[in-house]
């Protein structure tokens, strides 16, 4: 475990970069390197044939399966679509679509639901998973036992996830509102209220989640140099001075990799609201992949789903390259 | 550096709550499923079910959808595992040992794929898979997951691969060893583990999707578990028996490779940025 765990040594040395973080765009170095052409001819030419001949299939089958469906759904995106009376369909209308879809009320309160849950599960994961992984990293006896216990829910499905939370979220028979009871406190009425609801979808998130944040930052401290901190301790400094100007800025790039990964997967998030509330009460909780599905499978508005569709994509591409961008100025000053 | 007892007992006491906070869904999950019809919706819950029962589990398995939902699950996740694995560990050898011109780039595409909010394919899918009358069939969710898989597996091979020593891809070409020869002789045997990494999680990327099969099947004729579970729950929201005897079918396994199988799945989720 400890030994497999070493991205962070290279990451908390800055020596180099994990690659993770290398191929998001942190370290790029070694990726312009191969867009050199080759220099040397001779067996270095054959091996480029033959690199390109192995890569070939995979390129084929995502350009089928990716490029193609992709730019099918653009080119749907600026024409009309009617399910039901496909002679009015296929009209060029260039962004009407978008512009119906931006104007949209609908819409707009699912991206700010969106950007609201994002910002919300993000924060709090950070906040809850930064004093597990110490407590993990602390060296107590058992450690190994807690972080099974810790990374149990890592690649539990959404859905089965989303089922049970809604199981435990139920207001008479519900396993939280009983537990909050014995402790003398009356639950709320979670997912029939706006805020239970989004309250809920926030705590079967966290679960989901939390596990992910932890094991990526403990992989980040398991590998700082303990020697730093042995010196920074001689000199008097405190734990939480430790922390900020030593621990911190070594996890850097273990912070990187889950603000960018979390980060798009918390904006597309569809699984567990699908499950847990349907978007619901009154769209209190829906947000923009639940909007977008609505409006392909319940309004049968393909082009305008299509739209919609493209305005996330848009949006998840300038916030990945915002995320390294800020982490990347950071490093620089630092 | 040593820690006063008062101190270690804190830390205990606040690590302990939370660990049951994590494993309590599961707990609940499992001592449901293990309860008769009648303790379900008691209140207070019976925290304990006693005597526990197996009821619930034999009305999942000879009654019922779920056997479907299941086979379509296993199906569906290794076909779809075994492809992605012999289209992408190839490419992956070829970007991480023989780059050519603009492999970077292409490498650096393939990588963005993932991050693709997969709610933009549904639309191209759907009415592909309708014109060509594969909808609610297995086959259009095998389609359906090769591109998820696919830039998973090339990400973690590459990594992996970029490890192999050059004297073994040296003596391989000495011995006239073309590209895949070498692949196949040397590399692939001395990087099982690798492989079984990756093997494991585009399994799991199948096994947990949703939006695509919701989209793509909807009957047992071809849905999955996810798409299972999710009808039980939106369309009769009381059998809570069945549906967590269910759920612990489904999720028992996962959830035991998520622990034996810690260190792959990190690495999997960082995408090699983690050495074995």
């Amino acid at each position: 475990m400890e030994n497999g765990l070493k991205t962070a040594s290279q990451a908390g040395e800055g020596t180099r970069a994990p690659r993770a973080a290398a191929t998001l765009g942190a370290r790029p170095e070694r990726r312009i390197a191969l867009l050199r052409p080759s220099q040397h001819k001779g067996p270095h030419a054959a091996r480029s044939r033959e690199g390109f001949l192995l890569t070939l299939p995979a390129l084929v089958l995502l350009v089928i399966s990716v490029v193609y469906p992709i730019l099918w759904a653009l080119n749907l995106s600026v024409h009309t679509f009617d399910v039901i009376n496909p002679s009015r369909s296929g009209q060029f209308v260039g962004l009407a679509n978008y512009v119906e879809i931006l104007s949209s009320s609908d819409f707009r309160a699912a991206f700010l639901n969106t950007v609201a849950f994002v910002t919300a599960t993000l924060t709090a994961e950070l906040l809850i998973a930064f004093p597990i992984a110490l407590l993990l990293h602390s060296g107590l006896r058992g450690t190994p036992i807690f972080r099974l216990i810790f990374s149990s829910p890592l690649m539990v499905a959404p859905v089965v996830g989303g089922m049970l939370w809604q199981f435990m979220f139920a207001d008479q028979y519900g396993a939280i509102n009983n537990v909050l009871a014995v402790i003398g406190v009356q639950g709320p009425l979670w997912l029939a209220t706006v805020w239970g609801a989004r309250a809920a979808v926030l705590i079967g998130n966290l679960w989901l989640a939390v596990p992910f944040d932890v094991l990526v930052l403990l992989a980040g401290m398991a590998n700082l140099p303990e020697e730093l901190f042995e010196a920074a301790r001689i000199d008097g400094a405190r734990g939480r001075e430790v922390f900020r100007h030593i621990m911190l800025p070594l996890l850097r790039p273990a912070l990187l990799i889950i603000l960018v990964i979390r980060l798009t997967d918390a904006f597309r998030i569809f699984d567990l609201i699908y499950i847990l509330t349907g978007g619901g009460p009154g769209g209190a909780t829906k947000t923009m992949s639940i909007f977008t599905y609505e409006e392909i499978f319940t309004r049968l508005h393909f082009a305008q789903g299509s739209a919609a569709s493209f305005i996330m994509l848009g949006i998840t591409i300038i916030l990945s390259i915002f995320t390294i961008r800020v982490m990347r100025s950071k490093e620089v000053s630092a | 550096m040593k820690r006063k007892t008062s101190q270690t007992i804190l830390l205990y006491l606040l690590l302990i709550p939370l660990s049951l906070i994590m494993l309590f869904p599961f707990f609940w999950m499992i001592t449901t499923s293990l309860k008769p019809e009648v303790d379900m919706f008691a209140t207070p819950p019976v925290w304990i079910p006693n005597p526990p029962t197996l009821e619930n589990y034999a009305n999942v398995i000879f009654e019922g959808d779920f056997h479907s939902y299941l086979l379509n699950s296993l199906i569906v996740a290794t076909v779809s595992t075994i492809l992605g694995l012999v289209i992408g560990a190839p490419a992956a050898f070829g970007f991480a040992r023989m780059p050519y011109r603009f492999s970077g780039i292409l490498f650096l595409i393939i990588i963005a794929i993932r991050m693709f909010p997969p709610v933009s394919l549904v639309i191209p899918y759907f009415m592909g898979m309708r014109a060509v009358e594969l909808i609610d069939r297995v086959p259009a969710l095998i389609i359906a997951y090769l591109p998820l898989e696919l830039p998973l597996v090339i990400w973690l091979l590459e990594g992996f691969f970029r490890e192999f020593p050059k004297e073994l891809q040296e003596a391989g070409e000495m011995d006239g060893l073309n590209a895949l020869g070498i692949l196949v002789r040397i590399a692939i045997p001395v990087s099982l583990p690798a492989i079984g990494v990756a093997a494991m999680f585009a399994f799991l990327v199948a096994w947990n999707e949703f939006i695509f099969a919701l989209s793509l099947t909807r009957t047992p004729n071809a849905a999955t578990m996810p798409v299972g579970i999710a009808g039980y729950v939106t369309n009769f929201r009381t059998f809570w028996g069945p549906m967590t005897a269910a759920a612990s079918i489904y999720t028992i396994p996962v959830l035991i490779v998520t622990l034996f199988a810690q260190r792959g799945i990190v690495r999997g989720l960082l995408g090699g940025a983690i050495k074995a």
